[in-house]
């Protein structure tokens, strides 16, 4: 005979519109006494972005366990004397209008044999989900929605080329979002940089093509050596090196770049953020120099090129045409526009790069300057997008005068080498070029791209090996591409770095 | 820089980017040349980013929450 007297939760679903299922799963303040707000911002930004994205219907699995809360509950909720149950809820979103009875036909359809023709309507309508855990202040758990750009300006273009793809499953149906995960920290186990972390290391562990940690694992690591705090948890944020060191201690190799000025910052900003790699922006407050918060910038907003300001040069940045960057910040939520720009700090007097963070619906929040930032990147990337940049600010300004192209732009990258491999077959190469590139040349699994282009495309890739640590010897070939005419220019380049002529 | 060329923004190629060279330099002597001013020319660009990439005691203790 069964013992019920340890039953298991009450597992249903229960399928409900947007607003009516904010209110019934975020239902009521709970106790406080000081001056946090309810709702927090976290659900209030996912409901706008949520209805800007067109979701009308909300399905509630209301016994889920979350991989990554799971963790955290062992590590540090399990222990508390008030029991925190170990599972979630978990909404998924869906853009049609659909109820109760709907859905339970849905399932009945699928059970007469059009499993597959319900899994792909349902995939067809799917915009993600969000965990909702049991923690009373801090309820928005992993969410995974598609990055989604809301009312941008004409003649701007957003690209989010740090998302992938993750699956969900759901009452047998297997669905998928891309996205980056984003969650609300929850200052037991994580504050704003652990959080800011995690979503970063989700992007470089799909390059790696590895798993991802939990907020739990990165707080352990990244406090493991001595902490002037004394404890890793209740989590009091974390420094730089602490960030670093979770980062390692996490298979990966942290990049650190000091915020200076906004032409620096927007070209080490798209270097790592165009090569699928997630930086975390260390931001310090605008109003108050002690204030320190931390996201993971997930995509870029870019514009028409400016003029060139700098006569001196024969070749702009291609950077220069970077309006902001899309963040997941853990006070609102994911792809949060930040719009980059040049302000004087009153501290020093110096003129910083200003991230101004806006909601979905334009509403401006908290501005920031620009302080660091840490890029976890595989370890054997060796070559940061500063050295490779030696090799591309030479060869860009010498195929500039020599062109005589006041055009000419470039933008340095990393790319790995089977997606380049994949694309030089429409660069327009010889079959001899096209076979020397794909068949007789080594390239490092993350090949460096000095991409040079004219005002009709692309000109020339300079590519080099990023296991090495300098970027003289790294050059491995330069590529012809389409706008390029001549075959003999491309061979003096080659011939100057001592590397391969591919026409 | 002073060893720089004035840039003629007329100049702009539009169907097919080629060098010029005239007749009497050769096409990769002229290339050489240009890369030798290039280089002083990129010089200070690249010591002022190296520099963004130096990791200081105050950089590393910068604590957000």
């Amino acid at each position: 005979m069964a013992d019920h007297s340890f039953p298991y939760p009450a597992a249903d679903i229960v399928v409900a519109p947007l607003a009516e299922t904010f209110s019934a799963v975020f239902p009521s303040s709970p106790r406080r006494v000081i001056s946090q707000q309810w709702p927090p911002p976290q659900t209030e930004y996912l409901r706008v972005y949520l209805k800007e994205m067109g979701c009308q219907t909300v399905v509630v699995e209301q016994h889920y366990v979350d991989r990554v809360f799971m963790h955290d509950n062992a590590i540090f909720y399990a222990r508390n004397l008030r029991s925190y149950p170990n599972f979630t809820k978990r909404m998924h979103f869906f853009r049609g209008a659909f109820g109760q009875q709907d859905w339970k036909a849905l399932i009945a359809k699928a059970g007469a044999g059009e499993h597959g023709t319900v899994q792909g309507m349902l995939q067809e309508q799917y915009l993600g989900f969000s965990v909702v855990r049991p923690l009373p202040d801090s309820p928005v758990g992993r969410t995974l929605l598609p990055a989604h750009a809301s009312q941008a300006p004409g003649n701007t273009k957003s690209q989010f080329p740090t998302v992938r793809r993750h699956r969900s499953h759901l009452a047998g149906f297997d669905l998928a979002v891309v996205g980056v995960p984003f969650q609300q920290q929850d200052q037991g186990v994580s504050a704003c940089a652990t959080t800011a972390l995690w979503s970063s290391l989700d992007s470089v562990s799909a390059v790696e093509e590895t798993s991802g940690v939990s907020p739990a694992n990165i707080t352990e690591a990244a406090t493991r050596y001595p902490l002037q705090e004394g404890r890793p948890f209740p989590s009091e944020g974390l420094t730089v090196r602490q960030l670093c060191e979770a980062t390692r201690a996490a298979g990966f190799s942290p990049i650190v770049i000091r915020g200076t000025n906004l032409a620096d910052d927007r070209l080490q900003l798209l270097s790592y953020l165009d090569s699928s790699l997630s930086p975390v922006l260390a931001l310090i407050s605008t109003k108050n120099a002690t204030t320190g918060h931390a996201v993971a910038a997930v995509g870029f907003r870019s514009g028409d090129l400016p003029p060139r300001t700098n006569l001196n040069l024969s070749f702009q940045d291609w950077s220069n045409c970077v309006r902001g960057v899309y963040i997941h910040d853990d006070r609102l939520g994911p792809y949060a526009f930040a719009e980059l720009s040049p302000l004087t700090d009153p501290a020093s007097g110096t003129v910083r790069t200003r991230v101004a963070i806006e909601w979905p619906d334009k509403t401006p929040d908290e501005d920031w300057f620009l302080y660091a930032m840490v890029i976890p990147v595989p370890l054997k990337m060796r070559l940061t997008a500063t050295r490779m940049r030696r090799i591309g600010l030479l060869a860009a300004q010498t195929l500039g005068v020599a062109l005589n192209e006041p055009k000419t732009t470039l933008h340095c990258r990393y790319e790995p080498a089977r997606r380049y491999t994949a694309k030089c077959y429409e660069f327009g190469l010889s079959p001899e070029g096209l076979y020397t590139l794909t068949c007789q040349t080594a390239l490092s699994r993350l090949v460096g791209v000095a991409e040079i282009a004219g005002p009709n495309g692309p000109l020339m890739d300079v590519l080099l090996d990023t296991t090495e640590a300098n970027a003289e010897p790294a050059v491995i070939a330069c590529v012809r591409r389409s706008a390029l005419q001549d075959a003999g220019l491309l061979r003096s380049f080659a011939d100057y770095f001592g590397a391969t002529a591919i026409a | 820089m002073a060893d720089e060329k004035p840039v003629d923004k007329s100049a702009s190629s539009s169907s097919s980017a080629s060098p010029r060279p005239t007749a009497a330099q050769p096409a990769d002597k002229r290339v050489k040349d240009i890369f030798e001013k290039a280089r002083q020319t990129v010089k200070p660009i690249i010591n002022r980013e190296a520099s963004n990439e130096t990791v200081t005691e105050d950089l590393l203790n910068f604590r957000m929450k």
